[in-house]
């Protein structure tokens, strides 16, 4: 009976203990031992392994394009050209059974480089790699495929030939499948890839010229055979409002699939149960940011958790959008109940048009880190839902501060810089079991400053992946004591892969 | 990990947690212990908070408060104070919030708790109690907060929230118990915010039996107009020198399982999340001594006698003949 009454009870005993900051172990440090893998930028569970995509350096790819920061130094030393140095993305894996060990050695033994992205001729007749990163990874199984299969979609060079979407059925092999007909060469990339009612559903991300966040068209595509790349667009063009720029994340929530976009005035939240042929009938949950405006100017993340959707925001470029005039703004988490109603978790009590919305987790935006520019991954795992952040607070280091506000430079004055890189630099990961009281898993990239965002999070069968975006590598800017800067080798650059998991 | 077909039932990890503002009923009713300091209450509520039909608790203190902002302020209506050691009688509730919601009880999780106080700055102290029991429903809560019996509004209060509830009036000897007071670290001082002093002779002597006294009475005065079912006089003594009668009998007489096995689980109060020192920002919400050995102790108890000079008094006088009396009504000798 013991047994019986305490499993039937929904209290502390129900509630497994979540992972906290001792449960965490690094699988991979060093971008997999070549720190030019900067961002673990996808990941995905598929066929008894752990993979990541990773996309490659990314602040010298930030160096040539059209954004640009104010820095007295650039971050990282970058070569002439940014072909100069190895850019081809990568994927690698990890099976199971080396989740078994992890925290035994660092970094995990097992790792397989599984893919590396062929070259490409461009049409100016330059030898480029076709993918600079993969961005997104998707479990599907579609009407042509025999099994289960990995979708991958790609960030591709701006003179390259667009994005693609790969498969692989036996995670060593990826071949390239049809793109959506409306996704052109200048599309450059996907963020999503999301299987929902035996349909794999993607829309464009970013395009080239320096707007890898927006496409400039809140299309969704949706497919039940990719292989043979029968797309449909799924919705009407920008859901009728001119205003969103782009579908920036998808997930699917109960019988609802939710799509979120990127607005100037503030995010929108639409969903749709996806029944009947494409496009779809969808209905709009959130406006205007959840009512705080352009602040929440884009959804960065979506998680189901509990019979919840979660949305996390951001503001594009690191949390500061200064061609929008936008941030920095701490990011919002809401809550979404089955019948459309909503919840403020994290952010500021306002009134809205649905009431007066209190923040019910008492917490300011960004858990109360200024610093923090998007909620940028969440995973519900073994009943705890998990958020990471990208946290912009390392950046200071090498900003320009004649060009800060002067508020914000008399606040950072008196904290002092040092004790904001102490204290606040590197990524942070927080956890819920009910979605409203959180907990701190690290506030400092688990102990490396340079691990300024943790962009995937994957449950596992052997526990909570998480891989984090670090892309200061291989020499970082230094500023010298006399004055001016050099380069210095960074032991501690590039992406990293941690595993949570109970003793 | 992503999946083709998201719809249909959740994961049993999935499963919707309890609401976390409930409605008002239906909740298990449930048990207070009833009994002034060191009067084994710390021992007795960890023991039945074992038994897998109810929620043992630290003592919670909320209905010392009309609102949560007396709670988390200290202060009563008009400003006073509400204890010299409010800080501390805070701490059950922090542990309480950081094990319910946090799953666990460590520095950050009450800090997570200290905010969900925040939250709830504007609701009345019986709503958050609510909360709280349904959290762990349909487990019956199970606690002991000595403080009630400081006033009669606070017990009042308990039977406003939850009509429906349950009372052990626990008793120890008073000598045992008063002794026990002043070996306690803090004793003392307790016994003065309390009053606990005779004045009658040219100087005032600290003096427990007078807590000891108007805490029965107190009790006694709350139970007396409450239908019969409703409370249970237990001698704490006879308890814990027969466990198995003692726990069976309070299993049957709240209705649950009196089973070997359940009275087995009762004898492990060690295994509460509350049985043990809490993180440095919220340590007690139990006897200190409790909490640093919680097991139960070989030997029994030893039930002093009422006759002869009290220890604690330099006239080696004996208890007062009102003490005397009502010790012995309550069956003491």
């Amino acid at each position: 009976m013991t047994a019986a009454a305490r499993a039937a009870a929904p209290a502390s005993s129900a509630l497994s203990p979540g992972l906290g900051p001792d449960c965490f172990h690094p699988l991979a440090r060093g971008g997999f031992g070549d720190p030019l893998n900067a961002y673990a930028h996808s990941m995905e569970w598929f066929d008894g392994h752990l993979y990541v995509g990773t996309t490659r350096s990314n602040l010298c790819m930030m160096k040539v394009s059209r954004i640009h920061g104010t820095f007295d130094a650039w971050p990282v030393e970058c070569p002439e050209s940014l072909y100069d140095q190895d850019m081809h993305a990568q994927i690698w894996r990890l099976p199971a059974e080396a989740l078994a060990g992890a925290g035994e050695d660092d970094p995990a033994p097992g790792w397989e480089p599984v893919y590396r992205a062929p070259d490409i001729v461009n049409a100016k007749g330059e030898t480029l790699p076709r993918e600079l990163g993969y961005r997104c990874m998707a479990v599907f199984q579609g009407r042509s495929d025999p099994r289960p299969a990995l979708y991958v979609a790609t960030y591709a060079p701006a003179r390259g030939f667009g994005t693609h979407i790969l498969r692989s059925l036996d995670g060593r092999a990826f071949e390239t499948v049809p793109r959506p007909a409306g996704i052109d060469d200048g599309v450059i990339t996907l963020r999503l890839l999301v299987a929902f009612k035996g349909r794999l559903f993607t829309a464009p991300t970013g395009r080239a010229g320096g707007a890898p966040n927006l496409a400039g068209q809140a299309l969704v595509y949706a497919t039940d055979d990719p292989l043979n790349g029968s797309w449909d667009v799924a919705n009407e063009p920008a859901f009728g409002d001119a205003s969103n720029l782009g579908v920036f994340e998808m997930a699917a929530c109960g019988d609802w699939l939710y799509a979120g976009t990127g607005n100037l005035k503030g995010y929108q939240v639409w969903r749709t149960r996806a029944e009947g042929q494409p496009p779809f009938a969808w209905e709009r949950v959130l406006v205007n940011g959840a009512h705080r405006g352009p602040t929440n100017q884009g959804v960065a993340s979506l998680c189901a958790h509990r019979g919840h959707l979660y949305v996390g925001s951001g503001i594009q470029h690191g949390g500061i959008d200064p061609g929008n005039k936008v941030g920095p703004a701490g990011p919002e988490l809401v809550r979404i109940h089955e019948d459309g109603t909503w919840d403020l978790i994290v952010g500021f009590s306002r009134d809205t048009p649905e009431g007066y919305k209190p923040a019910l987790s008492g917490l300011l935006p960004g858990f109360g880190n200024f610093f923090a520019g998007y909620f940028w991954r969440m995973v519900s795992h073994d009943g705890w839902l998990y958020l990471g952040t990208f946290d912009w607070s390392l950046m200071l280091r090498f900003a320009t501060q004649g060009r800060w506000p002067r508020r914000f430079h008399a606040a950072i004055t008196k904290v002092g810089l040092n004790a904001v890189f102490a204290h606040q630099a590197g990524a942070d990961l927080h956890r819920s079991a009910d979605g409203e009281n959180w907990l701190t898993v690290t506030r400092d990239g688990f102990g490396n400053p340079y691990n300024y965002g943790i962009r995937t999070l994957v449950s596992t069968p052997g526990g909570l992946a998480v891989g984090t975006v670090n892309p200061f590598a291989p020499k970082v800017a230094e500023r010298l004591e006399g004055g001016g800067w050099a380069y210095r080798a960074n032991p501690d650059g590039g992406a990293e892969v941690w595993l949570g998991r109970r003793p | 990990m992503t999946a083709n077909a998201a719809s249909g039932p959740p994961p049993a990890s999935e499963a919707p947690l309890p609401p976390a503002r409930p409605g008002v009923d239906p909740l298990p009713a449930p048990v207070f212990i009833l009994a002034p300091p060191r009067s084994f209450t710390s021992l007795i509520c960890a023991m039945l908070g074992q038994h897998p039909a109810l929620y043992g608790l630290p003592e919670l203190n909320l209905f010392q408060c009309g609102t949560m902002a007396e709670f988390n302020t200290g202060r009563n209506p008009d400003g006073s104070v509400k204890s010299p050691f409010w800080a501390t009688m805070r701490h059950g509730l922090l542990r309480v919030v950081a094990e319910l919601y946090g799953g666990e009880q460590t520095i950050e999780s009450v800090n997570m708790a200290e905010r969900w106080l925040r939250q709830r700055v504007g609701m009345d102290a019986g709503a958050v109690y609510r909360e709280v029991a349904a959290r762990v429903a349909p487990l019956r809560v199970v606690d002991k907060s000595p403080g009630y019996l400081r006033n009669r509004l606070y017990l009042e209060r308990i039977v406003e929230t939850f009509p429906e509830a349950r009372f052990i009036h626990l008793t120890r000897h008073p000598r045992g118990q008063c002794e026990s007071v002043l070996k306690t670290k803090g004793g003392p001082a307790v016994l003065f915010t309390l009053n606990a002093l005779d004045r009658s002779g040219p100087e005032p002597v600290l003096d427990p039996q007078i807590l000891w006294h108007d805490s029965q009475v107190q009790v006694m005065n709350f139970l007396e107009p409450l239908p019969a079912d409703r409370w249970i006089r237990v001698r704490g003594e006879d308890l814990l020198n027969d466990l198995d009668a003692g726990l069976g009998g309070l299993c049957r007489w709240l209705g649950i399982d009196d089973s070997p096995e359940a009275v087995a689980a009762m004898k492990r109060p060690e295994d509460s999340p509350y049985s043990g020192v809490g993180p440095v920002n919220a340590r007690l919400g139990n006897d200190i001594n409790f909490l640093k050995a919680p097991s139960l102790r070989e030997g029994g108890v030893t039930v002093p006698s009422l006759d002869g000079p009290v220890s604690w008094r330099p006239d080696e006088r004996g208890f007062h003949p009102w003490v005397d009396g009502l010790a012995r009504d309550l069956g003491y000798t």
